[in-house]
């Protein structure tokens, strides 16, 4: 004679199948989403260098003595630097220039005057990862000191 | 419990039957190839996680040597201990200070000053090497 399945041994098996495919839908979620992620943030590593040519390129033609931070935007000389949205904006009276930023990333400016040493000014460029649902912060500074000749 | 009504496959009919279900051996054989596939598929994200990690490291060290010259230049004159003073000084603001095994190292070698950001077991990271200024 035949015997069914019993309502709880069906329970039971709904219950194993549901939890297994979804812990192993989570992992699969969370790993193309991680590897997707990876190679973003391997493009960012690749803009690193263009964003700090373009800040020591642009001090490079200021003094220290012209340098400010204004409500998010750096003043040096007759340049204004500032983030709008992803992109780093360098804009003097006659025309603007933008790199696009790494993606999901903020920039703050100060300027740092250490004893004994050259003032320097630090673009801060902050970005968060996520890897199997932790939170990563990822920070870099970039220090630019102006041209020798104008300190 | 037996089944009366059940007819194991004989050889004149080997053919598998809509009814007849999964056999352990191919449930385990299925389960085993899922297994080995996740396995594989984790060891490869893995890989290219320590990728990525590697190579914001070398990313980091690299802009640590950068922000150092950077602040090297704009000194009328400098020596190797403020070449260390300066190093240690972005080294420990870096995200790097905050990973256990990196280093900040400046030594001289002659008329030559080798600025470079090691791991705990040797490998260099990034590495610089600047004439001492006369």
């Amino acid at each position: 004679m035949k015997r069914g399945f019993t309502i709880t041994e069906m329970l039971v098996v709904l219950a194993i199948t549901f939890s297994t495919l979804s812990v192993v839908g989570v992992f699969f979620a969370d790993s193309w989403v991680g590897v997707n992620r990876a190679f973003h943030r391997a493009d960012n590593q690749a803009v690193i260098p263009l964003v700090i040519k373009r800040w020591q390129q642009t001090l490079d033609h200021t003094s220290p003595s012209s340098w400010s931070v204004d409500h998010g935007v750096f003043h040096a000389g007759s340049f204004l630097i500032r983030q709008d949205k992803a992109y780093l904006v360098v804009a003097t009276g006659v025309h603007e220039s933008r790199l696009l930023l790494p993606p999901g990333s903020t920039c703050e400016f100060t300027i740092e005057t250490p004893t004994g040493l050259a003032p320097c000014a630090v673009l801060h460029l902050s970005w968060d990862s996520y890897y199997l649902r932790k939170q990563r912060t990822h920070h870099m500074r970039f220090v630019a000191c102006g041209k020798q000749g104008l300190r | 419990m037996l089944d009366n009504d059940y007819n194991p496959p004989s050889p004149e009919n080997k053919r598998w039957h809509p009814m007849a279900g999964f056999s352990m051996l191919e449930l385990i054989a299925a389960l085993s190839i899922l297994a080995v596939l996740i396995s594989i598929f984790s060891a490869t994200l893995n890989g290219i996680m320590d990728y990525e990690r590697a190579l914001e490291c070398e990313t980091g060290a690299l802009v640590i040597l950068d922000n150092t010259l950077e602040r090297l230049e704009a000194e009328s004159a400098w020596n190797s201990t403020l070449a260390d003073r300066i190093i240690q000084e972005e080294f420990i603001r870096s995200t790097l200070a905050g990973q256990p095994g990196f280093q900040a190292a400046c030594t001289t070698t002659g008329s030559r000053i080798e600025l470079a950001i090691t791991k705990s077991d040797g490998r260099i990271l990034a590495h610089i090497g600047l004439a001492v200024p006369e």
